[in-house]
């Protein structure tokens, strides 16, 4: 790194902001709190009156050129209004915010278009609203159009575009931008992979000469960009620094684990229960890396003549498919009432994370679905390295 | 994306920006910051104006004609009423639908100017909430919409004049000039009244039921009486001079004293200026609890 990247771009010092849940009272506060901002007697900043909460609570930070902040938290935790307190748009009640250089905020992509006039005439209305200048709009304009790969529809109006399309046009705008510091607001969840993994080339592209802070509920694309995570709670920092998986790991544990959801079910079989044994535990829901698995379900059989088929599915906290199991399977003849169905699989390599189960049971031979239950059984696997595809797979270097 | 670097910047070159509580209120009203903000924002208003504008004209089949009619309907319904015999108007000393078509023209733009700097705001309040532009931009794009609807007025009532056979002498080069006073007392009362009306939907009832009783209470399609209280009330009505002055030297009758439009655009300045201040504080505060 040169002496250029380490230039702070932005000191966010205790930074606050309180809001107030009465709309009147809330006015009434904002109408006292400039009319002492004039004088010279004290405030209200620091204390919290009648009805009124910390929206955001004593968030310390800085940013140089070349890192990207991510921004975590439940919705409700104040990242959105952090950035907005960054931006300008709300000034904090207690703290300073001190912002070096060009700001450039993807918070809303395509503000200002009017969905009746053409992409072009749009162009540069939204780019007027991002502030660039007449000249800098005509110099940029070819590279926008190439930008949003809308092609020959940049003289229709904006209103026969695609929802994808719209936002393609406003990112391509918005990357013109040149900023040394860059706000992004989960914008990039819209738009397809491609558009996705433009942004992402953008970002990247950007990022050497550019301070980011990036707010998402994407641990992937935090992990993706982020240098550092701050995790936020209630307008709290609960957790800053480099190590993101820790700050991840306490964003998804804010979480209560998914409930069983029974989403089929024809009365033949249910499922009662599920345990988990390792070689070392039974009865556990905290695996360790490589180790080896028994899951138990135990069941009761109301109706069935032979041992239905058990179809298991696991998805990681994302919902992202984790894999499934497969097994020889042998309809063999069932009684009535209470069985149990054990599958074995040794060396797990599923990364360090949280894990949940789905299942759906197939009759016999007919393989229609008799019962399917999402996240049936959730479970955490333990291990030092921390990888962001669900599967961290052993290998060794050849010689 | 340009792979180029753009030239190294250190930080003495770099714009600051500090946002603190006691830093920011003392800026909002630096008047040197104010205009600067101002300059700051003319592309962006001229731009929103020219988006809002060609977007209304693309959606509409009459067009320009939106513009023009309305004065000219209500300045038609009382040439009708008064050639008609249902109400008697007395001598206004010039043809009749000039003096009302012009009356009408200038208590429009009036009532016009009061309303634009509100609707502006709140068409862009949804923009002020997520993106920092200069909020002077929104005034800019009513006060240019206000200028371009009435010079679009000014052409038909020109033809009319000349169509109905009347001599324009030199003053009626003055009349835009009394109506931009007039436009300028109801653009500043009008951004005086922003806040008011975006917290309050009663202001602007208010309002359009105040303009709609004024209208009639100010001679603008009847003379002004030779006495009793209509008379008595408009001596003390601003609306009156400035609507009668611009008036007088559109049909060239003589104008007695100019002192009003004088005195007229002094308050309206003074009136915007310190409605651009109430703006400026109370913007953020309203968007911070409205917008979003």
């Amino acid at each position: 790194m040169s002496n250029n990247n380490n230039d702070i771009l932005i000191a966010c010092e205790g930074v606050s902001k309180k809001f107030c849940k009465d709309f009147k009272r809330s006015l009434w506060y904002g109408i006292k709190d400039v009319s002492l901002s004039f004088s010279d007697r004290g405030d209200h900043n620091s204390v919290l009156r009648k009805d009124e909460f910390w929206a955001v609570k004593d968030i310390n930070f800085e940013l140089r050129r070349g890192e990207c902040l991510g921004l975590i938290g439940h919705n409700g935790a104040g990242k959105s209004t952090l950035l907005k307190i960054l931006n300008g748009l709300l000034t904090p009640d207690v703290g300073q915010v001190t912002m070096r250089g060009r700001v450039g905020a993807l918070i809303e992509l395509g503000a200002g278009f009017n969905p009746i006039l053409t992409g072009r005439e749009n162009v540069y209305n939204n780019a007027a609203v991002l502030g660039f200048t007449k000249k800098e709009i005509d110099a940029k304009y070819d590279k926008i159009v190439e930008f949003s790969e809308i092609g020959e529809f940049i003289e229709s109006p904006v209103q026969n575009y695609s929802s994808g399309m719209k936002v393609r046009l406003g990112f391509a705008i918005a990357a013109q931008m040149e900023p040394d510091i860059l706000l992004i607001d989960e914008v990039l969840a819209v738009g397809d992979l491609g558009f996705v993994l433009k942004c992402f080339k953008t970002i990247d592209e950007l990022l050497p000469r550019t301070a980011i802070v990036f707010v998402s509920h994407s641990m992937s694309m935090i992990s993706r960009i982020c240098s550092k995570v701050i995790y936020m709670d209630r307008g709290m920092e609960k957790f800053q620094g480099k190590n993101i998986s820790k700050a991840v790991e306490l964003y998804y544990n804010k979480f209560d684990n998914p409930e069983k959801v029974v989403v089929f079910d024809n009365g033949a079989v249910s499922l009662q229960n599920i345990t988990i044994n390792t070689q070392n535990r039974k009865n556990t829901n905290k695996l360790n890396w490589k180790d080896d698995i028994t899951i138990i379900f135990e069941c009761v059989n109301n109706n069935l003549d032979y041992l239905p088929h058990l179809s298991i599915f696991v998805y990681d906290k994302e919902q992202r498919s984790a894999g499934s199991f497969t097994y020889e399977y042998d309809p063999k003849p069932l009684e009535k009432g209470h069985f149990v169905v054990k599958i074995k699989h040794n060396n797990i390599q599923w990364s360090r994370g949280f894990y949940n189960i789905s299942i759906v049971f197939y009759k016999d031979f007919e393989k229609s679905p008799i019962y399917r239950a999402n996240m049936v059984k959730s479970f955490q696997v333990i291990h030092d390295i921390d990888s962001w595809s669900p599967l961290l797979l052993e290998a060794t270097i050849e010689e | 994306m340009t792979k180029k670097q753009p030239p190294k910047t250190t930080l003495t070159n770099l714009k600051v920006f500090i946002n603190s509580p006691a830093k920011q209120s003392r800026n909002v009203i630096d008047v040197r910051q104010m205009f600067a903000d101002l300059k700051a924002a003319r592309f962006l208003g001229r731009q929103i104006f020219i988006r809002d504008t060609k977007a209304m004209f693309r959606q509409s089949l009459l067009g320009f004609a939106w513009a023009i009619l309305p004065p000219f309907l209500s300045g038609g319904l009382w040439i009708f009423l008064n050639y008609s015999g249902a109400v008697n108007i007395t001598d206004t000393g010039i043809p009749y639908p000039i003096f009302v078509i012009s009356g009408t023209l200038l208590f429009a733009t009036f009532t016009q100017a009061l309303n634009a700097p509100s609707d502006a705001v709140n068409a862009g309040k949804s923009m002020m909430a997520k993106l920092n532009f200069p909020r002077e931009a929104l005034l800019l794009t009513a006060f240019y919409k206000l200028l371009f609807d009435f010079s679009l007025k000014l052409l038909p009532i020109l033809v009319i004049a000349l169509g109905l056979g009347f001599a324009l002498g030199w003053t009626a080069l003055l009349f835009p000039l009394g109506a931009l006073v007039l436009m300028l007392l109801g653009y500043g009362i009008g951004v005086l009244l922003i806040p008011f009306k975006m917290l309050y939907g009663d202001i602007g009832r208010i309002i359009v039921l105040g303009t709609q009783l004024l209208m009639y209470a100010t001679p603008i399609v009847y003379p002004m009486p030779a006495s009793g209280f209509i008379r008595d009330f408009n001596t003390f009505n601003p609306l009156y001079y400035l609507i009668s002055i611009p008036r007088d030297w559109f049909t060239g009758i003589p104008v007695v004293s100019v002192v009003p439009i004088w005195v007229g655009l002094i308050v309206a300045l003074i009136i915007l200026f310190f409605g651009w201040v109430l703006y400026r504080i109370t913007m953020p505060i309203i968007i911070e609890r409205v917008g979003a």
